[in-house]
């Protein structure tokens, strides 16, 4: 860990380069639409569970040396290698995992959503560092962090209600509904309401 | 439970697009009592909670759950990075948080 906490760039160029299709959700999310909270420790996503894309995920973050996060295992994890039948059990909703990069949670169904079927309908991209970064709407993610309803989710929705506040009173009619724009912590400025 | 019905009371402020004396109006108490309640500071009751965010026009719904060892699995692993690292970053939070208030 650095002060920058997570290489999250890294976790999203190994993404990309594998062709893993997903969505960022969660605080990092949050982040990278530049909403000011307190930053995250993890990234989460959530992947299109069709069984290729199941196996190029494994593959990806297997160059990341995963091991296995739990309250019952050490704290710097179980080594494990995946693979597509990883992923493929039904029951399994949420994997955690520590990698090179650091904490990386794999949501199969965030709360309050159906999964990446549901996330990917209103996902942008975002340029993170020069990556270009799936990432849920920020709706999508206030959506999730209410119907999860953990004390810690409702901590950063007022934060998040009031950029969507912002962000819908500062939108210009005449601006077009293109899920595309640029931005992300390291471009501050370049990405507003009105580059959307 | 403070910070939670702080949180509670101003996502649903606004979301519903009300201002604090708007949403003290409808639900009969003070301004100052929902700047205390949003900050914190005061801890209103479950009765004067659920008041306060049907006035902003939602429901409360409570559910019980399995605990989420999603946190305590976390924490054990920052426990395991070097302190030096993790005090950079808390720094770089907290210069952040400052800085967005």
């Amino acid at each position: 860990m650095s002060e920058e906490g997570i290489d999250a760039r890294r976790l999203f160029a190994v993404l990309n380069s594998h062709h893993v299709d997903y969505v960022v959700i969660g605080g990092m999310a949050v982040e990278l639409h530049e909403v000011p909270v307190e930053r995250t420790v993890d990234v989460d996503i959530t992947p299109d569970t069709e069984a290729d894309n199941l196996t190029r995920l494994a593959r990806a973050l297997n160059k990341l040396h995963p091991r296995l996060r739990s309250v019952d295992l050490p704290g710097e994890g179980l080594p494990i290698r995946l693979d597509r039948k990883w992923f493929a059990d039904p029951r399994l909703l949420m994997m955690n995992l520590v990698t090179d990069v650091g904490a990386v949670d794999i949501s199969f169904r965030p709360s309050g959503t159906d999964g990446y079927v549901d996330l990917v309908r209103g996902r942008v991209i975002i340029d993170h560092k020069g990556i270009e970064v799936p990432v849920a709407s920020l709706e999508d993610v206030a959506r999730s962090k209410s119907a999860a309803g953990r004390a810690k989710d409702f901590e950063k929705l007022p934060a998040i209600e009031r950029f969507l506040r912002d962000r819908r009173t500062s939108r210009a009619p005449s601006e077009g509904s293109e899920a595309r724009w640029t931005g992300g912590p390291t471009s501050r400025g370049r990405r507003g309401p009105g580059s959307l | 439970m403070s910070r939670f019905a702080g949180s509670l009371i101003e996502t649903a402020r606004v979301r519903a697009g009300l201002t604090q004396a708007e949403l003290a109006r409808r639900a009969r108490t003070s301004q100052s009592a929902i700047a205390f309640y949003e900050a914190g500071t005061r801890s209103p009751s479950m009765a004067t909670l659920e008041r306060i965010v049907r006035a902003a026009g939602f429901e409360m719904r409570i559910q019980l759950e399995a605990p989420d060892d999603h946190d305590a699995s976390l924490d054990r692993w920052l426990d395991t990075i070097p302190s030096k690292a993790r005090k950079a970053f808390e720094d770089d939070q907290r210069r952040r948080v400052g800085a967005s208030r």
